[in-house]
C-alpha cells in the first residue's frame, strides 16, 4: 500500500509547537483580547420561535448612562441576494445578514433581533432589558413533517420550491430539490432477489466545540476597521462583514485567535458584524462574547435529516440498485448539506443503477452550519446500516459484502468522476485482518462495521519561507491551527530544505500579513497550504542554488540540493566544498534577503475513505450501550505527522459515537430547545469511552507532493452506522433513528 | 469527443439529459459549445458549479486543454466542515 519513497521528516511525530502554550494557557483564544476604552456587546434574542417583528423601540437603551450603541436590522444595510457562499450548504449573504440580526421575522427561538454596547456587561444587561420589542407570535414548525405538510405555516412567504418536475405554484418551505443518479433504477430493482426499502432519522446536533464564539471589533473615523476572533477561515470573516456591513474588504483586518474547536462551526460569522455596526456607532471598540447557552440556541448546528433507502441485491451479495430519498432541515435559511448527502451516500459501492433525490427544508431551528463532512453522516447512517441489513438478510459477512461491492480506482463515482487511486479496499482488507476484528463476543455485546467517505477539497492556499541569518526558518500561512497543521507545515518545509524541524517556526498570519488563504476546513489544510509550504520552500532553494552558483562560478544548474546543503551536480566539474543551509543564511547580509513565496489554486485532492467497527455491550435494564472497542482505519494518502492523523480519526470517532448514542436537541412544542447547554445535551467525555484504536493506510494521492489526502473529516461519517449496527448486533433489535440513548433503546427492547 | 456529466440544475441545457459527448479541445471551447445551444449555461456554472477534469477536481478550469477522450464532470459547488 505505501510506496517505498523513505523521508527523513515526513511520518515523524514531533512536539506540536503550539502545545505549551496551550496547555499553559498562555494562548490567546476570541475572548482573550481587550483595547483601551473598549465597550461589552450583547445580543438581544427572540423568545419566540417565529414571529413576525412588529417593531423594535431601543431609546429605552440607548437612554442608560453607559450605553453608547444599539442596532437592530433597521441599521443593517440592505443586502443583495448574491447567490450561494461557500458553496452548495453554505446559504447566501443576504441571509447570512438576516441570520446576524433580523429582519422582519425572527425565525427561530434566540434570533438575534438588537443589540448593545455598553461599558460593562451589568450596564449591556440592562440596556437589553430596557429594549421594546413588538411580535406578532405566529405557529412554529418544527419538524420536517410539519414543514413538507401541504398547509405548514410558511418561514418565508415568497418560497417557491426549485427543481420540482413541474415549476412550484404556491410557497412553501422546501427550497429545492435535487436529483441525481445512474442507470436504469426500476430495471436494478426487477434484477435483483432480494429488495430491502427502511427509513432512518438523524437529530439536530451540534459541533460541540468547547471555544464559544467571540470576537473583538473596532472602527475608527477613518472607516479602517479590526477584527479580533476565533475562525477557522479569517479570509471568510473579512468578506462575509464586508457584504453584511457594507464596507470594502480592504478596509477590514481580521486577526485570527488560537481556536478551541470549530469542526465545520466557526466557517461562517454571527457576532463579527455585530460588533463592528455597534463599534462604528459608538465610536469605540466592542467585544462580544456567546455564553454556551448562546452557542446551542444561535449558532449553527448540523441538519436533523430523515432518509429511505431502498436497496436491491442478487442471493451471491451483488447489489443491483440503491435509491435514497432524502430530506435535511436547513434550520431558518436555506442551505442544508443535502447536496453533499445526495453524492456521498452511496460513493462507497459500485452500483449500476443509482437514484438519489434530496431536499432542502426550512424549519424553525437554527440555521445549520458546516459539521465535519457536512452532510455526509446523516446520508452514509442509513446507507450503511442498509447494507448491513442487506448482508444479515443475505446471511452474509459485512466486510464481505462491502468488499464485493466495493468501488475502486477507475469506477464512476455516483456524482460523475471517475476515481483516481483511493483505498476503500485496503481499508477494508485492513479491517478485516485487524486482530480487533478477531475479538470473540460474550452473550449481550455486539460488533458493528461501517464505512466513511468525504470528498475533501484543494483551492486557495499562500506560504511564505522565510531564512533567517543563523538559518532558522520562518513559515507565514494563513489557515488558523485546528489539528496540528503547524507541526505539518515544519515537517514539510524541514523535508524540502533538509534542516532539522527544530529550526522551523510556523506563524498563522492575519488577513494582511498572509497571502489570501482558504477557510481551516473541507480537510484542505495540510493538503493546499502544505502544498504551497512546499513551493515556497523550493523556490527558497532555487533561489539559495543560484547564490552558490554565483560564489562557485559556475551555471546554477550545476547545482544540486541534498541533504540542507547545496552540492555540486553529480557528474560536473565542479570542485567545491557542499555549503550548508545555515552558510547561505548566514551570508543574507551580503547577498540579500533570502524568501521564497507561492500562492496557488491546489488540484486534485483525493478523496478520503475510512472503515470503522465497534464492539458494544447493551444493557437490556437501562438501555445504556457501553462501547467496548472502538477501531478506526483510514487511508490518509500520506500521513504528514502521524500522531495528528491519529487524532483526527480518534476525535471524529468521539463524535460520531456521540451522534450516534446521545446527542440531539430537544425542543418544547413552542420550539424551544430544552437542553441548551453541556450537561443535557451530553457529549461523550473520556470516562465513556475506550481508548480510540487507529490504523492509518496509505494510498498516497498522485496530485500532492508528498502523497497528502485530506483527513479531518471522514473520521466523521462512519461511527454512526458502526455503532448502529453494532446495537443491532448486540440485541436483536434495529433502531433506525438516533440517539441510541437509553429512554430510545428501552423503548425498541420492550417494544420488540 | 469529450464526456460531459452535468448536475441536475444543468441538466435543463441538454434537455435534461445528464450525459453528453461534446466536440471541444479545451473548457474554454466546451463551454462556449454549450452556451451557443442553451444561453445562461456558463453564468450557472460559474455560480454553482465546480468542474472536475480527468477525476480532478480545477479550481480554474478556464485554460485547461481538454485531449481527445477527456472526462468534465459539474459537480454542485461543496461546503466544508
Amino acid at each position: 500500500m505505501s510506496d517505498a519513497v523513505q523521508y527523513k521528516f515526513v511520518g515523524t511525530r514531533p512536539v506540536r509547537p503550539d502545545g505549551v502554550d496551550k496547555v499553559t494557557g498562555r494562548a490567546n483564544f476570541g475572548a482573550d483580547f481587550t483595547l483601551p476604552g473598549m465597550l461589552h456587546g450583547l445580543v438581544l434574542r427572540s423568545p419566540h420561535a417565529h414571529a413576525r417583528i412588529k417593531s423594535i423601540d431601543l431609546s429605552g437603551a440607548l437612554a442608560i448612562s453607559g450605553v453608547s450603541a444599539a442596532v437592530s436590522g433597521a441599521d443593517f444595510p440592505e443586502v443583495e441576494d448574491s447567490g450561494e457562499m461557500g458553496g452548495e450548504g453554505g446559504g447566501s449573504i443576504k441571509d447570512l445578514s438576516a441570520n446576524c440580526m433580523a429582519r422582519g421575522k425572527a425565525l427561530y427561538h434566540g434570533h438575534a433581533v438588537a443589540a448593545v454596547a455598553a461599558t460593562s456587561l451589568k450596564k449591556a444587561r440592562e440596556a437589553l432589558a430596557a429594549i421594546k420589542v413588538e411580535y406578532e407570535v405566529l405557529t412554529p414548525v418544527l419538524s420536517l413533517d410539519e414543514a413538507m405538510a401541504e398547509d405548514a405555516p410558511l418561514l418565508d412567504e415568497e418560497l417557491m420550491t426549485q427543481g420540482l418536475a413541474e415549476p412550484a405554484t404556491k410557497p412553501g418551505n422546501i427550497v429545492s430539490r435535487t436529483v441525481m443518479g445512474r442507470g436504469d433504477i426500476a430495471k436494478g430493482f426487477e434484477e435483483a432477489d432480494i429488495v430491502l426499502e427502511e427509513t432512518y432519522h438523524t437529530p439536530t446536533v451540534h459541533q460541540g466545540y468547547i471555544e464559544p464564539h467571540a470576537c473583538l471589533a473596532t472602527v475608527n473615523e477613518g472607516g479602517q476597521s479590526t477584527v479580533w476572533c476565533c475562525t477557522q477561515g479569517p479570509f471568510e470573516v473579512r468578506s462575509y462583514c464586508a457584504a453584511v456591513c457594507a464596507m470594502s474588504i480592504g478596509s477590514i483586518r481580521v486577526i485570527p485567535s488560537e481556536i478551541g474547536g470549530g469542526f465545520g462551526g466557526k466557517t461562517t460569522v454571527y457576532l463579527e458584524p455585530v460588533a463592528l455596526m455597534l463599534s462604528k456607532k459608538a465610536g469605540r471598540p466592542v467585544k462580544m462574547t456567546m455564553s454556551r447557552e448562546e452557542v446551542f440556541r444561535a449558532s449553527g448546528p448540523a441538519s436533523a435529516a430523515r432518509t429511505t433507502i431502498k436497496a436491491g441485491a442478487k442471493r451471491d451479495g451483488t447489489i443491483t440498485a440503491m435509491s435514497a430519498h432524502m430530506a435535511y432541515e436547513a434550520g431558518a435559511f436555506a442551505g442544508s448539506p443535502v447536496v453533499p448527502g445526495c453524492m456521498s451516500v452511496f460513493s462507497s459501492y459500485n452500483v449500476p443503477n443509482l437514484a438519489m433525490e434530496g431536499f432542502d427544508v426550512l424549519v424553525n431551528k437554527p440555521k445549520v452550519a458546516a459539521y465535519r463532512a457536512p452532510g455526509a453522516p446523516q446520508a452514509m447512517y442509513a446507507s450503511e446500516c442498509m447494507v448491513n441489513e442487506l448482508a444479515k438478510a443475505l446471511d452474509m459477512d459485512p466486510v464481505e459484502i462491502r468488499l464485493k461491492n466495493a468501488t475502486d480506482e477507475g469506477d464512476a463515482a455516483p456524482y460523475g468522476p471517475t476515481w483516481g487511486p483511493i483505498g476503500l479496499k485496503q481499508c477494508l482488507e485492513a479491517a478485516k485482518a485487524h486482530p480487533n476484528y478477531q475479538q470473540a463476543l460474550s452473550e449481550g455485546q455486539g460488533r458493528g462495521l461501517a464505512v466513511g467517505f468525504w470528498f475533501n477539497i484543494g483551492f486557495q492556499s499562500s506560504a511564505e519561507v522565510h531564512v533567517n541569518e543563523d538559518g532558522t526558518v520562518t513559515v507565514i500561512e494563513g489557515n488558523p491551527d485546528i489539528g496540528g497543521s503547524r507541526a505539518s507545515m515544519a515537517i514539510m518545509a524541514a523535508e524540502e530544505l533538509g534542516i532539522p524541524y527544530e529550526n522551523i517556526r510556523v506563524q498563522i498570519a492575519d488577513t494582511e500579513n498572509a497571502g489570501y488563504t482558504m477557510v481551516t476546513g473541507g480537510s484542505r489544510t495540510t493538503f493546499a497550504t502544505g502544498m504551497a509550504v512546499v513551493e515556497a520552500a523550493r523556490d527558497v532553494i532555487s533561489q539559495a542554488k543560484a547564490r552558490v552558483a554565483k560564489l562557485w562560478q559556475v551555471d546554477a544548474d550545476m547545482v544540486d540540493w541534498a541533504d540542507g546543503q547545496a552540492v555540486p551536480k553529480a557528474g560536473m566539474n565542479v570542485d567545491q566544498k557542499p555549503m550548508s543551509f545555515a552558510e547561505i543564511a548566514a551570508k543574507t547580509g551580503s547577498s540579500g534577503p533570502l524568501l521564497g513565496k507561492a500562492s496557488l489554486n491546489a488540484r486534485g485532492a483525493g478523496p478520503g475513505f475510512s472503515v470503522n467497527f465497534c464492539d458494544v455491550e447493551v444493557d437490556r435494564r437501562t438501555g445504556k450501550v457501553d462501547v467496548l472497542r472502538f477501531t478506526a482505519i483510514q487511508d490518509a494518502g500520506r500521513a504528514i505527522h502521524p500522531s495528528y492523523v491519529e487524532g483526527q480519526m480518534q476525535g471524529g470517532a468521539v463524535q460520531g459515537i456521540g451522534w450516534a448514542l446521545n446527542e440531539e436537541y430537544v425542543y418544547d412544542a413552542n420550539g424551544v430547545q430544552q437542553n441548551a447547554g453541556f450537561l443535557d445535551y451530553r457529549v461523550p467525555v473520556a470516562s465513556d469511552l475506550p481508548m480510540i484504536d487507529t490504523e492509518i493506510v496509505e494510498v498516497p494521492n498522485p496530485a500532492h507532493p508528498y502523497g497528502v489526502r485530506g483527513v479531518g473529516e471522514t473520521p466523521i461519517v462512519a461511527p454512526l452506522a458502526a455503532v448502529g449496527n453494532a446495537v443491532a448486533d448486540a440485541t436483536g433489535v434495529r433502531i433506525r433513528d438516533l440517539p441510541l440513548s437509553p429512554p430510545n433503546v428501552l423503548a425498541a427492547l420492550d417494544a420488540a | 469527443m469529450v464526456r460531459v456529466v452535468l448536475p441536475d440544475f444543468l441538466q435543463t441545457h441538454t434537455g435534461q439529459e445528464r450525459e453528453v459527448r461534446v466536440e471541444a479541445r479545451s473548457f474554454r471551447e466546451l463551454i462556449a459549445v454549450f452556451e451557443q445551444g442553451s444561453p445562461g449555461f456558463e453564468a450557472k456554472v460559474a455560480m454553482k458549479a465546480t468542474a472536475v477534469i480527468n477525476g480532478e477536481v480545477v479550481p480554474d478550469p478556464a485554460f485547461e486543454d481538454l485531449p481527445e477522450g477527456s472526462e468534465v464532470c459539474f459537480l454542485p459547488k461543496l461546503s466544508a466542515g
